[in-house]
């Protein structure tokens, strides 16, 4: 039962780590490196704010915050190289580092504790539940639910779903792609932001903390097959391969565990995990 | 080499020589090892920049180099403390040895798993690359009997060399590998990386298996890598996590952009710069000296994407090549070849039913169609008929299709699903419908590169003529491309990039060669004497098959015209015949030829 539930925490975790990434990479073709950096830039806010004006007031700063700082990469670098994958990634990767290096610079390499908004835990199905741990899977839940949602049903979701299917054609049909490109960009930025701080409390925190998670959450990405239910499906999956891996052998073997389940994954399904495929026959 | 090259050598010898006797035993110590990361530099240089394979983990095979040396001469408490250090020769030579194979084998078997898979793209491999390395670390930090753990290993320095002796040692080394370096990338072979990494797919329908050159140069990398973690861990007796940490990593990467990416002198300068000053600041400032890299790498990679060594490189080759012009690869015409065996009417490729599909969508709906030896054919019919897919699924059997594909060329035995190099080296060529040439490749290299058909190029001979058979300096001639020889193919017109295309398949010496609207973009004259050298190939018993729009065209230079429509083939026969057709009228034309 303790494994199962660390299974949910976990796979929670990844998704809200991996939607950010994923919007910015289903929209720009742009991996993002940095999103460490932003998590660690908003969960230090989080520590900043949290004490004197409340945790959520903490988490909101961090969003604005890391969305900013997103923004102006977006605008000073990121545009020059657009659409160069390659380029993008390294350009991502160095902004990392400076972030990461900035955040060690002020506040030093030292781990350090966020205090929990929600305290305290519930009985139910005979084992023992924390109630913040159950507010981070609902979160993430309500997070994917409502990505799907938006892209689904909203005009936003229609604009953006155009950008995606065909840059130029969209831009053709009056649709401003650069500024539905910046936007993207930022709200990848600022929900990195916030999930920094969402995990803060559940975390050890140091600049580089969300290091970890984000292997697990490229390999998700990668696995997805630019679908939403193929995301789910590879960030549970390689959630619980982590937590099978870390509960029955040793926590180190768990990262090389869930690099080669994503590359076998690969190698079987070249296209990624997406299940309008099984429906559809290929000859 | 020129004169000014050679001074310029023999002037660097002598200040690599005379340096040490300069400074003193910590600038020694500091240089010799700024050599061995110059070493690791042109490694990386070869995998990302003449190959094409960002590796951002490349010090893991530092790592693994290293840790074996150090795993080699020492004993270990049960808590992963030093005990005891064994030195002998053996046991250095063992781990070293051993550092190496282990790196090779593990690099294999990544690249084969990274850059075999369909899915392949720098995103993958990126990844892949970055979490081996982040799994590195955590394995190294807690596995305490494997390498120290997080203390490392240390204490198991060579005894009986000194400074100065590493000095010299890692001077030649360095100067061994970019010696070789050089070598190589000015070879065929050399050419052939830059292929590969310009545009993999040509590279592959000109019978080249793209992937195992990838796999082949990031594995020989990986070794050079781990041997310069070996020796590194000999001279400094240290082996730690921080060897294969993506910390090491990003400065490698940080000195191959900032040197400037495929041109070795540049990243080999920009490693014995950068970690020079990078020691020096480290010292006083360390996480200063993180943000300069990273602001560096953002620099480099958006704003001056050549490096800022490589220019300066670029820019006195050219400068030089001014007053001594160099060896370019001149174009001549081989002596002609006898031309196949006669056997024309003899049918080369058997297509019965062929299939193939996007998701309901059926794009090929059963063709059956036989390409003959000595026969100039025509596919025609309208967009979206099949053509240019007919053509994909004829040269590359990967793909997923259903039906017969036989081959019957004489010399060749090709598996049930043949990879598409192999249909290429067994003589079905291929020009692309959308010119597709090799960017930084000129077009007397990429006819050379052509001409071989996947024969594995020299490592270190370079070729400076490309004999072709006078068919193609036919084409050269009238596409305009004569005198053009040492021109980069990223430089020529949509044009002469189309003539180079035809020009390209023509070379391989194919026995059928399939051309998707190699007349596109061509004046009626420029048009009239490509269907010439059509004719001429034809006579010479190659299977030529045209994709076409230009039903006059077809009409005057075609022996068989088979028209698709709907993925089927709806006619299939003589000029005239299918001229007069009434199905093709109504379903290709809606009106009346002319």
């Amino acid at each position: 039962m303790t494994v199962l539930i660390s299974m949910v925490n976990t796979s929670a975790t990844t998704l809200l780590v991996v939607m950010g990434l994923a919007i910015v990479l289903g929209l720009m073709h742009i991996v993002n490196l940095a999103q460490t950096g932003f998590m660690a830039v908003g969960v230090y806010t989080g520590l900043e704010i949290g004490p004197r004006l409340g945790f959520w007031t903490g988490a909101l700063a961090a969003a604005v915050l890391a969305g900013l700082i997103g923004a102006a990469a977006e605008t000073l670098l990121l545009r020059r190289v657009r659409e160069r994958m390659l380029e993008t990634m390294l350009a991502t990767w160095g902004l990392s580092l400076i972030l990461t290096q900035l955040i060690t610079l002020r506040y030093g390499p030292d781990s350090r504790v966020m205090a929990t908004p929600l305290h305290g835990s519930f009985h139910l199905f005979g084992t023992t539940w924390q109630k913040y741990r159950v507010l981070l899977v609902a979160a993430a839940v309500l997070l994917v639910v409502a990505m799907w949602a938006l892209t689904r049903f909203t005009r936003v979701g229609l604009r953006v779903r155009m950008c995606m299917a065909d840059p130029d054609l969209a831009e053709d049909s009056g649709i401003n792609t650069l500024l539905v490109r910046q936007a993207t960009f930022v709200l990848g930025c600022a929900l990195a932001g916030f999930v920094g701080v969402l995990l803060g409390p559940i975390s050890g925190i140091d600049p580089n903390f969300a290091g970890s998670l984000l292997i697990p959450a490229f390999l998700a990405v990668m696995m997805s097959g630019r679908t939403l239910h193929g995301l789910v499906i590879s960030g549970v999956a390689l959630a619980v391969v982590q937590v099978g891996f870390a509960y029955w052998s040793k926590p180190a073997y768990a990262t090389v565990a869930v690099i080669a389940v994503a590359v076998v994954v690969l190698g079987v399904l070249p296209d990624g995990i997406d299940l309008r495929r099984f429906r559809r026959a290929h000859v | 080499m020129s004169r000014p090259v050679l001074i310029a050598t023999a002037a660097a010898a002598v200040v690599v020589l005379v340096a040490p006797y300069l400074t003193g035993t910590y600038y020694q110590q500091l240089l010799a090892q700024a050599f061995l990361y110059a070493i690791v530099a042109v490694s990386l240089d070869f995998v990302w920049g003449y190959a094409g394979v960002p590796d951002l983990g490349h010090a893991l095979w530092f790592g693994i180099g290293a840790l074996s040396v150090g795993h080699a001469t020492t004993v270990l408490s049960d808590v992963g403390l030093v005990t005891e250090v064994h030195g002998s020769f053996g046991r250095y030579a063992l781990g070293t040895l051993t550092g190496v194979v282990a790196a090779t084998v593990l690099a294999a078997i990544v690249a084969r798993l990274c850059l075999s898979s369909r899915r392949s793209n720098d995103f993958y491999i990126v990844v892949v690359t970055l979490a081996l390395a982040t799994a590195a670390v955590t394995v190294y930090d807690q596995t305490p009997a494997l390498g120290g753990g997080e203390n490392g290993l240390f204490g198991f320095n060579l005894q009986n060399v000194t400074p100065l002796g590493w000095y010299y040692i890692t001077a030649a080394l360095l100067a061994v590998t970019v010696a070789v370096a050089l070598v190589v990338v000015r070879s065929d072979f050399g050419l052939l990386m830059r292929a590969v990494r310009d545009n993999a797919p040509r590279a592959r329908y000109l019978g080249y298996n793209d992937v195992n050159v990838k796999i082949g140069v990031f594995t020989a990398g990986a070794a050079v890598t781990a041997l310069a973690g070996a020796v590194f861990a000999m001279m400094t007796g240290v082996a730690n996590d921080g060897q294969f940490s993506f910390t090491l990593a990003t400065s490698m990467l940080v000195w191959v952009a900032v040197g400037g990416r495929a041109t070795i002198v540049g990243p080999m300068v920009g490693a014995i710069v950068m970690s020079l000053a990078g020691a020096k600041l480290n010292e006083h400032f360390p996480a200063q000296w993180t943000i300069i890299e990273g602001a560096l790498l953002i620099a480099v990679v958006v704003f001056v994407p050549g490096g800022l060594i490589g220019p300066l490189v670029r820019l006195a080759g050219r400068l030089l090549a001014r007053r001594y012009p160099p060896r370019g690869r001149a174009i001549a015409a081989a002596p002609a070849r006898p031309a196949g065996e006669p056997g024309g009417g003899r049918p080369v490729i058997r297509i019965r039913d062929l299939v193939f599909g996007y998701g309901s969508l059926r794009v090929l709906d059963g063709v059956t169609l036989d390409v003959v030896a000595g026969e100039l054919l025509c596919v025609v019919g309208p967009n979206g008929a099949g053509k240019s897919t007919l053509t994909s699924v004829i040269t590359n059997r990967r793909l997923r299709s259903r039906g017969e594909v036989e081959y019957l060329l004489p010399g060749h035995r090709l598996g049930d699903r043949p990879a598409a190099h192999e249909i290429a080296r067994a003589g079905v060529g291929r020009k692309f419908q959308i010119p597709s040439v090799f960017a930084s490749l000129t077009v007397a290299e990429a006819l050379l590169l052509a001409d071989r058909r996947g024969a594995p190029p020299s490592l270190w001979r370079r070729s400076t003529t490309v004999e072709v058979a006078p068919a193609v300096v036919d084409i050269v001639r009238i596409a305009g491309l004569d005198g053009r020889a040492g021109t980069l193919s990223s430089d020529l017109s949509h044009g002469l990039r189309q003539g180079l295309e035809v020009a390209m398949a023509v070379a391989a010496r194919p026995r059928v060669i399939i051309l998707d609207e190699p007349t596109a973009g061509l004046t009626a004259h420029e048009r009239h004497d490509i269907g010439r050298v059509l004719e001429h190939l034809r006579d010479i018993g190659i299977a030529v098959v045209l994709i076409e729009h230009d039903l006059d065209f077809v009409i005057r230079v075609s022996d068989r015209v088979v028209v698709l429509h709907g993925g089927r083939v709806i006619e299939d026969g003589l000029p005239e015949t299918v001229r007069g057709s009434e199905v093709v009228r109504s379903a290709y034309l809606g009106t009346a030829v002319r």
